[in-house]
């Protein structure tokens, strides 16, 4: 099964029994909390497991510079236009 | 969820990688236990929203709309800049890969190995700067910083934004990933075609 179509289903059905059975909000989030501590876990071992911080030099280097730079771009376009249509502000 | 909580799991992670366990290769009957922790993860962000009863209004869609025309419009720039940076046309593709990094590395792996691997860690990298940055954030910049994650902000860095934007911040940024994924193997194709000889 297509990997979006994955998710989208599984975030669907927890839609949707969310709905119809009451869980308390304090269990949910921390449920949430532990396997986000989980995830990061893992995609730490991932990294490190993948040579990136091995590699070093060049490439290290050179992916540095797109993630960092595409990154700062996305959030100053992003912040502009959300000014620019009136989306932004102090909401949290 | 503590800041200093998500680095120290994160270093304790790359330690567990460096000894060379990955994590995230371990599985069962062909998933990984990454697979299953994230839907694990979507699965509970679904009941989150299913609770609160939320409904995705017109204030939704139009940040959405915005943040994923920002999270492309930035990393063109920030490709093209790299380009000039670099001195390689690939920086395009690999910065439209907007985190998703299995599917850009792969894809760019085909033209150039080299790339191929900085496509994967720049994408990787991206994918961490918005897991370790988004709790610092603060404001309206809660909503601008969903670009960062790029692809991601369906999956694996949506529980940081729900933990510290909460559950409208994280239905933006569900509808953002979601549509940004749907995207990326568009425009990186589209960058690919154009920088080939």
């Amino acid at each position: 099964m297509n990997y979006s179509v994955l998710i989208l289903m599984t975030l669907l059905l927890g839609y949707l029994l969310g709905r119809v059975v009451k869980v308390e909000k304090k269990i949910i989030e921390r449920s949430i909390m532990v396997t986000t501590l989980l995830l990061i876990l893992i995609i730490g071992s991932k990294f490190s497991a993948s040579g990136a911080i091995a590699e070093g030099g060049a490439i290290l280097r050179d992916s540095i510079i797109i993630s960092f730079i595409a990154s700062s771009f996305s959030v100053i376009v992003a912040i502009l236009l959300l000014r620019i249509f009136g989306l932004g502000g102090d909401r949290t | 969820m503590k800041y200093w909580q998500v680095i120290a799991v994160f270093l304790l992670g790359t330690c567990v990688g460096l000894l060379g366990i990955d994590l995230s290769s371990i599985g069962l009957k062909g998933y990984t236990l990454l697979d299953f922790v994230l839907m694990a993860l979507i699965f509970l962000i679904g009941l989150d929203l299913g609770r609160m009863r939320l409904k995705i209004g017109h204030r939704h869609l139009r940040v959405s709309v915005v943040l994923i025309a920002s999270t492309f419009i930035g990393s063109l720039i920030g490709g093209l800049l790299c380009y000039l940076l670099l001195k390689s046309p690939y920086a395009i593709p690999v910065a439209l890969g907007s985190g998703w990094y299995s599917y850009t590395a792969a894809r760019v792996f085909k033209i150039s190995v080299r790339w191929g691997a900085i496509a994967l860690i720049a994408n990787m990298l991206r994918e961490l700067l918005c897991m370790l940055l988004y709790p610092l954030t603060k404001g309206g910049l809660r909503e601008a910083f969903i670009s960062v994650g790029g692809a991601t902000t369906m999956d694996t860095t949506l529980p940081i934004i729900r933990l510290h934007a909460g559950e409208e911040t994280s239905l933006i940024a569900f509808i953002h990933g979601f549509i940004v994924t749907l995207l990326v193997p568009v425009l990186v194709e589209a960058a690919i075609e154009l920088i080939s000889p």
